[in-house]
C-alpha cells in the first residue's frame, strides 16, 4: 500500500468527477470514485478513507442523508460540495455531522485546503498540539498564551475560549452555535451579537487590518473560520 | 322611536276624551261655545304630536262629542239656534284647518328627521366600506354594517349570478344581498336601494382595482421575462463563447502555444466562468425577488464583520484597484440579514471594480448618525448624470455606453434587498472626487443588547 491519503469522492456529475479525480490525483491523493450514495457508502466501508468528499445532490439519496448514515458508525472527516442556496442547508448538513463544505463553483486550492485541514484535525483529535501557529500568530494552549510577532497579546478569558474553539477546528468552519456553546455553554439567540463583538475584538488584537480579516474569516450566515496561514 | 299608527290614533282619541272630561267638569262656569276652545286645544295637541290623520280623527270626534254633549238639544245631534250653527261652523273649520296646518308641519319635521337618519346611515356605511382593503374585507364590513341597519344577519354575495336583493351599478349586476327573515320590509325602500347601490359601486370599484393590479403585474412579469430572455441570450452566451473558444484552442492539435499564451487562454476560461457564476447568482436572486420569496432573517450584525466578509468574497476582483476602508470606531450593530446585505456590498464592490478606473480608488466608508448608519461605496468610475441615477436601479437597465458588460441586474437586486431590510440605496455622482458613490442607509435599532457581565 502507498502512504498516500485515501479520499472517497461521491459525485454523480461525470465532468465534476473527472475534474476532482484528476485534481486530487495530481496532488498526491488516492481517489475512489462513487457515482451514487449507495456506491459511496460501500466505498467508505470498504476503503476506510482518510477523507470523504460528498456532493449534496445525488441521484439515489440526498447527500445529507449519506452524511447522517456515515456518522452512525464513523468519525471520518466529511466535506460537502454544496451550491449557493442560502446558509440554511449548509448549517443543516454541518449539524448532521459534516465537517466542512465548499460552495460550487470552487477552485481546487480551496478544496485542497479543506482536505488538509480535515486531515490535520483528524490526526490531532487524540490531543491537540500544544502550540498552534498561523501567520504571525501563535497560541500556546498549555500556558493559555497568545502571541503576535512574538509579543504577548492580552486577551480576556472569553476571547481566549473563543480563540481556542477556533484553533481546535483550525482551517475548518465553526458554526455560530458551536462557538456559542463553547463560550457560554448555553443556547441563547441574542448572544450572537456578543459573539460578533468578541470576534471583532479578537480581530482588532490579531489581524493586521481588522476590516479585511485574513486570519478569522466570516462564513456568511454560517459561522467563522480560522485560516492556517503560512508565515 | 315614534309610536305606531294605531297607537297614535288612540292617543288622539284619548286627548279628546280628556278635553270632554275638562269640559264636563267646568259645567255651568263655561258656556258651550267656550267649551269648544277646550276641544280645540286637544285637536291642536294631537296634530302637533301625532300628525295629520290622528288630528283629523280628533277633530271629527271633538265636533261630534261637543255637539252631542253641550249644544241644545243635549245628548242628541243637531243644532238648536243660528248662533250655535255659526259657532259650530267656526269650530269645525278651525279644527280642520289648524289641525291640517299643524299636522303638515309635524309630518314635514318627521320626514326630514327620517331623511336625516337615512343620510346618516348612508354616510356611515359609505365611510366604513371606503376604508376596506380588498374585496373580502369590503364584504365583511358591508355585512356588519347592513346587519346593524336591518337588525338581522345579512350576507353580501359579490357575484353577478344568484338570488337575493340585487346589487346593481350602471354596468349591471355585481352581486346580491341575502337577508334573513322579513328584515328588508322593516326599512324604507328608498334607503335600502341607496344602501344597495352604495355597496354595489364599492364592489365594482374593488374589482376594477384588483383587475388593474393584476394587469400591472402581468405587464411587469412579461417585461421582465422578455428582458430576461434577451439577457440570457447575450450574457450567458458571451462568456460561454469565451470558454468554448479558449478551451477548444488549447485542445487543438495543430496549434502550438507559448506558456504565456496558454496561461492567457486559461485565465480567459476562469474569468468567463466566474462571470457566468455571478450572473447565475444574480438571476437566482432576481427570481426570488420577483416571486416575492425575499424573507430577510434579521440578526445583530457588526458592520466591520459585514464589510470584511464582502471584501473577502470579492478579493480577486479588486486586484488592480486601491482599496481604502474607513469605518468609524465603535459603530453600533445593525439588525439585518447578514447574507442579504453582504450580497448588496458584494454587488456594489464588483461594480466598483468593473466600472472604476484601473488603479483607481475604491473606498468603503461607514458612519453612524443619531438614528441611521450610512455605508458609502465609492469608485473613480464614469459619472452617471444625476437624472439618470434612479434608473440605474431598474432591472436590465445599463447606464450609457461605458457600461457594456453585465446584465444590469446587480443594482436592482441591491435595491430590493435594501428595501426588504428596511434600508435604502441611492446613487450619487461625486464630480469633485471624480467618481460615483453608492450610499446605503440603515435605520438603527432602538434596543441594542449590552455586553456587561458577559466577559467574566
Amino acid at each position: 500500500m502507498s502512504d498516500r491519503h485515501c479520499v472517497v469522492v461521491v459525485e454523480d456529475d461525470p465532468q465534476m468527477m473527472r475534474f476532482l479525480e484528476t485534481g486530487l490525483d495530481a496532488h498526491g491523493y488516492l481517489v475512489h470514485a462513487a457515482g451514487t450514495g449507495r456506491e459511496g457508502l460501500a466505498a467508505i466501508t470498504r476503503e476506510s478513507p482518510d477523507v470523504v468528499v460528498v456532493d449534496l445532490g445525488l441521484p439515489d439519496m440526498d447527500g445529507s442523508e449519506l452524511v447522517a448514515r456515515v456518522r452512525e458508525w464513523s468519525r471520518v472527516p466529511v466535506i460537502v460540495l454544496s451550491v449557493r442556496d442560502g446558509a440554511g442547508s449548509k448549517i443543516a448538513v454541518l449539524d448532521l455531522g459534516a465537517d466542512d463544505y465548499v460552495t460550487k463553483p470552487f477552485d481546487m486550492g480551496e478544496l485542497l485546503a479543506r482536505i488538509r485541514a480535515a486531515l490535520r484535525n483528524r490526526i490531532q483529535s487524540g490531543g491537540a498540539a500544544p502550540l498552534f501557529r498561523s501567520g504571525d500568530i501563535e497560541v500556546d494552549l498549555v500556558r493559555r498564551l497568545v502571541r503576535r510577532r512574538g509579543e504577548e497579546v492580552r486577551v480576556s478569558p472569553r476571547e481566549y475560549d473563543l480563540l481556542k474553539a477556533l484553533v481546535s477546528h483550525a482551517g475548518m468552519v465553526v458554526t455560530h452555535q458551536m462557538l456559542l456553546d463553547a463560550i457560554w455553554g448555553e443556547r441563547q439567540a441574542d448572544y450572537i451579537n456578543y459573539l460578533r463583538i468578541f470576534i471583532g475584538r479578537l480581530r482588532h488584537k490579531l489581524e493586521g487590518d481588522p476590516s479585511r480579516p485574513r486570519l478569522i474569516t466570516t462564513e456568511p450566515g454560517v459561522g467563522y473560520r480560522l485560516r492556517i496561514l503560512s508565515e | 322611536m315614534a309610536p305606531s299608527t294605531s297607537l297614535r290614533h288612540l292617543w288622539a282619541l284619548l286627548s279628546v276624551l280628556a278635553a270632554t272630561g275638562v269640559a264636563v267638569l267646568t259645567g255651568p262656569y263655561l258656556n258651550p261655545t267656550d267649551k269648544m276652545l277646550i276641544y280645540l286645544v286637544a285637536v291642536l295637541w294631537s296634530a302637533l304630536r301625532f300628525g295629520l290623520r290622528p288630528a283629523l280623527l280628533a277633530a271629527v270626534t271633538a265636533i261630534l262629542a261637543h255637539n252631542f254633549l253641550f249644544f241644545e238639544p243635549r245628548f242628541a245631534f243637531g243644532l238648536h239656534s243660528a248662533s250655535d250653527a255659526v259657532a259650530f261652523g267656526v269650530f269645525a273649520t278651525t279644527a280642520f284647518v289648524t289641525s291640517g296646518l299643524v299636522a303638515r308641519a309635524h309630518d314635514e319635521a318627521e320626514r326630514s328627521r327620517a331623511r336625516e337618519l337615512e343620510l346618516a346611515i348612508l354616510y356611515r356605511t359609505g365611510e366604513e366600506i371606503a376604508s376596506s382593503t380588498g374585496l373580502g374585507d369590503l364584504v365583511a364590513k358591508a355585512e356588519r354594517r347592513l346587519g346593524q341597519v336591518l337588525g338581522a344577519p345579512v350576507r353580501v354575495i359579490a357575484d353577478s349570478g344568484g338570488e337575493g336583493f340585487p346589487l346593481c351599478t350602471a354596468n349591471g349586476r355585481v352581486g346580491a344581498l341575502l337577508v334573513e327573515g322579513d328584515a328588508v320590509s322593516r326599512i324604507d325602500e328608498g334607503l335600502l336601494h341607496a344602501l344597495a347601490r352604495q355597496i354595489a359601486v364599492a364592489i365594482e370599484r374593488e374589482r376594477l382595482r384588483h383587475e388593474m393590479e393584476e394587469a400591472t403585474v402581468r405587464v411587469r412579469t412579461e417585461r421582465t421575462r422578455s428582458a430576461l430572455l434577451s439577457s440570457v441570450a447575450h450574457d450567458f452566451r458571451t462568456p460561454l463563447g469565451s470558454v468554448v473558444g479558449a478551451s477548444s484552442s488549447l485542445l487543438s492539435r495543430e496549434a502550438s502555444f507559448t506558456d504565456e499564451a496558454r496561461r492567457r487562454l486559461l485565465q480567459t476560461i476562469l474569468e468567463s466562468a466566474q462571470r457566468l457564476d455571478r450572473y447565475v447568482g444574480n438571476i437566482l436572486d432576481l427570481t426570488r425577488i420577483e416571486s416575492g420569496a425575499v424573507e430577510p432573517r434579521p440578526d445583530w450584525v457588526d458592520v466591520e464583520d459585514l464589510v470584511g466578509a464582502a471584501l473577502d468574497a470579492v478579493d480577486p476582483v479588486l486586484d488592480g484597484h486601491r482599496l481604502v476602508v474607513r469605518l468609524e470606531p465603535d459603530l453600533p450593530p445593525l439588525r439585518v440579514d447578514f447574507v442579504m446585505i453582504e450580497r448588496v456590498l458584494v454587488n456594489l464592490l464588483e461594480n466598483a471594480a468593473r466600472f472604476g478606473r484601473r488603479d483607481g480608488l475604491i473606498e468603503v466608508a461607514a458612519a453612524a448618525g443619531p438614528d441611521t448608519l450610512v455605508l458609502d461605496v465609492f469608485d473613480e468610475g464614469p459619472l452617471v448624470p444625476e437624472d439618470e441615477c434612479e434608473r440605474l436601479f431598474l432591472a436590465f437597465y445599463r447606464a450609457s455606453r461605458e457600461y457594456r458588460d453585465g446584465a444590469g441586474l446587480g443594482l436592482s437586486i441591491c435595491r430590493a434587498f435594501m428595501a426588504a431590510s428596511g434600508g435604502a440605496i441611492e446613487a450619487r455622482p461625486r464630480p469633485r472626487r471624480g467618481g460615483m458613490s453608492f450610499v446605503l442607509t440603515f435605520p438603527l435599532a432602538e434596543r441594542v443588547p449590552n455586553l456587561e457581565g458577559l466577559d467574566e
